[in-house]
């Protein structure tokens, strides 16, 4: 498994990440914020597993020595590499509007300043 | 009105080891699906790495939750030829008991070995308990909430 990204996937429900051998790896509900992992049985994989808002520490994108950008998710102390794209314009657009519907489905929902700031880092990390 | 169960069954060529959600729909209304997964923040802090929580689900147990399946109905939607679903027809009054118990939240215990913990599930164990639960007896447990397992019960169901 390579967890490569085929495509980012928005829905009226949902947002989803494709990879190239599987459908809907990750999942983020637009109804709770919540993050469904369903990676499959890979070493690098959760599966059946979710994040709560509460338990989101946001998005990071890395820019790999062959010129790809891994889409890691934070959650707790875990950093995570959710796949792995060349196109970061999409990821970035992608990551900002899921990290904006988990954010909002928080306990205490961030402001627009406190979003703003986390797009920035994200847009430069 | 009908209760249906869909399962994405194991394929290990893929690293595919599964899935199982309830659904339901009333008349002229989408169809609900609900899934039981866990939280990987609920597992000790030693094993919620992405290389140590198989390890730990199979021996012991942690909170279960209920979700809004939206995996299943991403692929129910996208028509995942895969998808093995078995479907029947219910009264008004099947349909309120199903979406009280199988109301979005924390419930239960979740553990990869439910049969060795008495009261915990998988979302194998918890479909099954839920329909079963609320219709009768329809579908037989099966060991330790096995996909493969239900897959084969599901198949003969579609033969019948």
């Amino acid at each position: 498994m390579s967890k490569r990204i085929r495509s980012f996937k928005t829905t009226e429900r949902a947002m989803f990440i494709n990879l190239e051998d599987r459908d809907s790896s990750v999942c983020v509900d637009f109804a709770e914020g919540n993050i469904l992992l369903f990676e499959g049985t890979g070493p690098d994989c959760y599966h059946g597993a979710m994040v709560s808002p509460e338990d989101f520490r946001g998005f990071a994108l890395n820019l790999t020595e062959r010129d790809e950008w891994e889409v890691m998710l934070r959650f707790g102390d875990i950093t995570h590499v959710l796949g792995v794209t060349e196109s970061v314009e999409e990821a970035t657009r992608w990551l900002r509007k899921a990290a904006e519907i988990i954010r909002s489905k928080m306990p205490t929902a961030k402001t627009a300043s406190e979003q703003t700031q986390e797009v920035h880092e994200l847009a430069t990390a | 009105m009908t209760v249906s169960v869909y399962l994405s069954p194991s394929i290990p060529e893929d690293h595919e080891p599964g899935h199982m959600c309830l659904a339901w729909q009333k008349e002229k209304e989408a169809v609900e699906f609900r899934g039981y997964v866990f939280k990987v923040l609920d597992l000790p802090a030693e094993y919620q790495s992405v290389t140590k929580w198989r390890e730990y689900l199979f021996d012991h147990v942690v909170p279960g939750y209920v979700i809004v399946d939206e995996i299943m109905i991403e692929k129910h939607a996208c028509g995942d030829a895969n998808l093995i679903a078995r479907h029947w027809p219910a009264n008004p009054w099947h349909i309120e008991e199903l979406a009280e118990k199988a109301k979005p939240g924390p419930r239960g215990v979740y553990s990869f070995n439910p049969d060795d913990h008495p009261g915990a599930h998988n979302c194998v164990t918890w479909v099954t308990e839920v329909v079963n639960q609320v219709l009768g007896v329809v579908l037989p447990k099966v060991r330790q909430g096995r996909i493969k397992l239900m897959t084969e019960v599901l198949k003969t169901f579609r033969q019948e």
